[in-house]
């Protein structure tokens, strides 16, 4: 079947076929879900091949969980940031007990530049900033301000309650804020 | 300070990390790698017709147990029969009621013999 006939097809469903032997709904699902895996990782562990590592490894845990699957019982979608969130956790422990490189420091290189430019610039400064931030404030944040899930579901993800989720995010922000306050003259972001 | 976090925030999500076409193949060879050992564990669990031994085949050879039940009942009886047998008697003495009986099997040979 081609990837463009599943696009309507649900990530639970697409495990099932795979699950029974189809392995276009396994290249169906790799398309639709890297991305999301990827760009999960990639935020909370600023590294891009330590992201990748994480990505191929959560996608492979769901390869192997979906003989297993409870249908019905949680998204697809949530699982697997959940997978992910573990994997970076544990990734980011064995930083704190390697030996500390230095820090690279943010970088302003889009003082003068044009719009496209300053908007690297800030997603760079914000990827610092994030980098700051505790482990959970930080998964937090991601969650709800990049991936866009709701309260309710990033609970399930980080395996807290809602309430948790919401102080996490708040005093997320505000170290956000603070931090960026820093560099708001060398990004220019109150010329929008 | 929603406002100005959402201008970093926009600027991230639009600089999302793309996968390489290197992963997606990873992560697929991955999902196939997965499938060929499930595919390969199922048939290696697979029920296999037994096979037949060395009795299997000799009782198949005589004709199963019903056959076989037959031969055994006979051999049964055969020994019984070799036990329980009364002990052998003097050729022509048989008894009945408790009366010796002597049976002469060639009586014109012996009156052959008186009269010579």
């Amino acid at each position: 079947m081609p990837f463009d006939a599943m696009s309507d097809v649900s990530d639970e469903a697409l495990l099932v076929l795979y699950a029974n032997g189809d392995r276009a709904a396994a290249r169906a699902l790799t398309v639709r879900l890297t991305p999301r895996v990827l760009g999960y990782a990639t935020r909370v562990l600023a590294d891009a091949a330590e992201a990748e590592d994480v990505a191929q490894e959560a996608m492979l845990r769901l390869w192997r969980i979906a003989p297993e699957w409870r249908q019905g019982e949680a998204k697809v979608s949530t699982w697997l940031y959940r997978v992910v969130a573990n994997l970076c956790t544990d990734r980011l422990r064995r930083r704190r007990s390697a030996p500390l490189e230095e820090a690279e420091e943010p970088v302003d290189e889009a003082r003068d530049a044009a719009r496209q430019m300053q908007d690297a610039a800030r997603a760079r400064a914000l990827s610092d900033a994030l980098a700051s931030l505790p482990e959970r404030q930080r998964e937090a944040v991601v969650l709800r301000h990049l991936e866009g899930m709701s309260n309710p579901e990033i609970a399930e993800v980080m395996d807290v309650s809602v309430e948790a989720v919401e102080s996490l995010t708040a005093r997320g922000k505000r170290a956000l804020a603070a931090r960026l306050a820093a560099q708001k003259d060398a990004l220019g972001y109150e010329d929008d | 300070m929603d406002d100005e976090l959402d201008l970093f925030f926009g600027a991230a999500r639009a600089a999302d990390a793309v996968p390489t076409t290197d992963l997606l193949m990873r992560i697929a060879a991955d999902a196939d790698a997965e499938a060929d050992a499930r595919a390969a564990e199922a048939r290696a669990a697979a029920p296999r017709a037994p096979r037949r031994g060395v009795w299997a085949g000799l009782l198949a050879a005589v004709g199963g147990w019903p056959a076989l039940a037959g031969v055994m009942t006979a051999s049964a009886a055969g020994f019984w029969i070799g036990f329980s047998a009364p002990e052998p008697f003097a050729d022509g003495v048989s008894w009945l009621n408790d009366t010796a009986y002597v049976s002469d099997y060639l009586p014109s040979y012996e009156l052959a013999t008186a009269l010579e």
